[in-house]
């Protein structure tokens, strides 16, 4: 018993409390991003920008808090930091390079 | 005969000047698909009613050779009229003077007419169709808004306040409408955003066309900024007619009564809603069921679908429906759909109009997005609107109404006045099957058919809780009635809340959890 302009095709089920709602979804339901996780040994570009130093090599030893990168992005240069201790293992942008939004910039192991 | 001349010398200096941007300015309008400042006015309000103000204000720019410019009305047209015959006040925004450019003249014909609206007591509706600030006014422009934003938030919940958004509203002028109690769109002609699609690119690398980004769909469905959305402009005057059929003028006036009419024979409402709580039906038939005419004004009917607003009239006075909607994401509160329900509650608290709430819900819905999202401060919203709200309030619980749901949902704890609920009503902290899984865990993983034992014991909590005589044994529920006589207790309800007098303890406000 279903009224209004929802399609067969469109029926979807909530499962909620152990219980298989019968139901629709909305499109922005459809559409949310999946979570996940942050693996803080990745450092990525949150916003784009271009890269303006690089300031460490493949196989340093860095420390939590050290910055690795300077990258203009928004009018400022921004400092990029390690969020963890570890070595670097990749640099994955060059001097000047323009980078999107949620590039790896540089991998620490 | 120098009166007859100078009559004549007026009637050519308003031909001029009611002509805004000129004839070439006009057809440019037109071809964009959008009417006229001045033809929007006469089409929304009563035939010949409008009577303009400040047609001959001049801007005050005297830098960047804009001493040499004259705008016309400089952009934007103001009055009053009458709608559905009772006085009202409108500005217009002109696009075709300068882009509809908002400087200091500008902004103040449109504060004044404002301050009009609020002293009059009458409400305002700002037809708003412009470029953004005038650059070369500079802060004057930017004083310009200042003073319509704090008017918007002085006159909120004292006049109804609509905002037509009809070409483009960007940058800090989204802001007014936002302010506002109604934002009504138009497919195609509508942009509403704070940064338009070129500083995006240029700061973030991301291409979107303004209809993707902020284009009237886009804030019926998504963003919930637009409360009504119309195909065309006339489309969209008819809705702001009906809305005001239904609203009180202001906050110390009653919504006006019409003569009283039945529902349509076709909503048949002990036919709508399925046995099964987990089987969907659209919950706006039953709304339509009880219903003056079955004539449901539904508002914000794409964005957060999962929960449904609008008003109706029962026995000829308006009603604030609020319902969930079993249909879309199983009637779930979420993040969208609790501000959705805060909101609407506020106003209709603000201006007098009794709250009705038909319950049938799971829940919240689960999910990382929904938690990161925040739906621990958007949910409280609706306890806190409903707890606040000292209009008539009545609930009918129509079938589920599980955990934080049931109360939520104007619950007799949040001080509904009348808690009815139908004979198939399931109160209950969750569900049966969630329920039964948590209680006897223990006996159905031991038993020596778990499913069969699982299923046992869900009919057993099923019969035991799922029904509304648990909580009517404790007076949680007033009257446990049957689906036939919903309209007739609801009736009932509002004329003995005809008198309602409670008193809040006194503070300045509150503090929401915005």
């Amino acid at each position: 018993m279903i009224g209004g302009n929802v399609m067969a095709e469109n029926i979807e089920k909530l499962h909620l409390d152990d219980a298989d709602y019968i139901t629709t979804f909305t499109r922005k339901f459809r559409n949310r991003k999946l979570y996940e996780p942050v693996n803080p040994k990745l450092i990525t570009s949150f916003i784009p920008g271009i890269v303006r130093e690089i300031k460490v090599n493949v196989g340093q030893v860095v420390k939590k808090g050290e910055p690795v990168l300077i990258v203009e992005s928004m009018k400022m240069l921004n400092i990029i930091r390690t969020p963890v201790d570890g070595t670097v293992k990749s640099i994955n942008v060059k001097i000047d390079e323009k980078i999107a939004k949620n590039h790896l910039m540089v991998e620490i192991a | 005969m120098a009166l007859e001349k100078k009559i004549r010398e007026l009637k050519e200096k308003r031909e001029i000047v009611s002509k805004g941007g000129g004839d070439k300015a006009i057809e440019k309008q037109v071809a964009m698909g959008k009417l006229t400042a001045r033809d929007r006015i006469n089409s929304l309000l009563d035939k010949e009613s409008f009577h303009e103000y400040d047609l001959f204000v001049q801007h005050d720019a005297r830098d960047f050779g804009m001493e040499k410019k004259e705008l016309h009305g400089d952009g934007v047209i103001t009055g009053t009229g009458t709608l559905n015959g009772n006085p009202i006040s409108i500005f217009a925004q002109d696009f075709t003077v300068v882009g509809g450019s908002l400087g200091r003249m500008h902004a103040g014909k449109i504060t004044k007419i404002m301050d009009h609206a609020l002293k009059m007591r009458m409400p305002l509706i700002g037809i708003n169709d412009s470029g953004g600030a005038r650059i070369q006014e500079g802060v004057n422009s930017l004083a310009g808004y200042g003073e319509i934003f704090f008017r918007n938030t002085l006159a909120s919940g004292v006049i109804p306040q609509i905002s037509v958004i009809l070409g483009p509203c960007a940058g800090g002028a989204v802001y007014s409408p936002a302010l506002t109690d109604w934002v009504f769109v138009v497919d195609n002609i509508s942009k509403m955003f704070i940064t338009g699609p070129e500083v995006i690119k240029s700061v973030l690398g991301e291409e979107i066309s303004q209809e993707d980004l902020g284009g009237a769909r886009v804030h019926a469905e998504i963003t919930g900024n637009a409360h009504f959305f119309a195909k065309t402009e006339y489309e969209c005057f008819e809705q702001i007619k009906k809305l005001l059929s239904f609203i009180p003028w202001n906050n110390s006036e009653k919504a006006p009564k019409t003569a009283p009419k039945p529902p349509k024979k076709e909503y048949k409402i002990d036919t709508i809603v399925p046995e099964d709580p987990k089987q969907p039906y659209d919950v706006r038939n039953v709304i339509r069921a009880i219903v003056d005419d079955s004539d449901f004004f539904e508002v914000q009917e794409m964005w957060a679908a999962n929960a449904v607003i609008g008003f109706g009239r029962v026995n000829g006075e308006t009603v604030g429906f609020v319902a969930n909607q079993p249909l879309v994401m199983a009637g779930v509160l979420d993040v969208d759909s609790s501000d959705k329900i805060a909101r609407f509650i506020r106003y209709c608290d603000a201006f007098n109009i009794p709250l009705v709430t038909l319950v049938d819900l799971p829940g919240y819905l689960p999910g990382i997005d929904q938690e990161h999202a925040g739906v621990i401060r958007h949910g409280a919203k609706i306890l806190y609107a409903y707890s606040e709200a000292t209009v008539p309030k009545t609930t009918v619980i129509l079938r589920k109404a599980y955990g934080g749901g049931y109360i939520a949902m104007s619950s007799r704890h949040l001080r509904a006045d009348f808690v009815f609920a139908w004979p198939g009503a399931e109160i209950a902290v969750m569900g049966p099957e969630g329920a039964a899984n948590i209680i006897f865990r223990k006996e159905i993983t031991e038993a020596a058919d778990p499913e069969a034992m699982r299923k046992e014991k869900v009919k057993e909590y099923s019969e035991k809780f799922a029904n509304p005589f648990v909580a009517a044994s404790k007076g949680y529920i007033d009257s446990v009635i049957e689906p036939g006589e919903t309209r007739r207790y609801i009736i009932h309800a509002i004329e003995v809340s005809e008198r309602k007098d409670i008193s809040m303890p006194k503070k300045k406000h509150g503090i929401p959890p915005f």
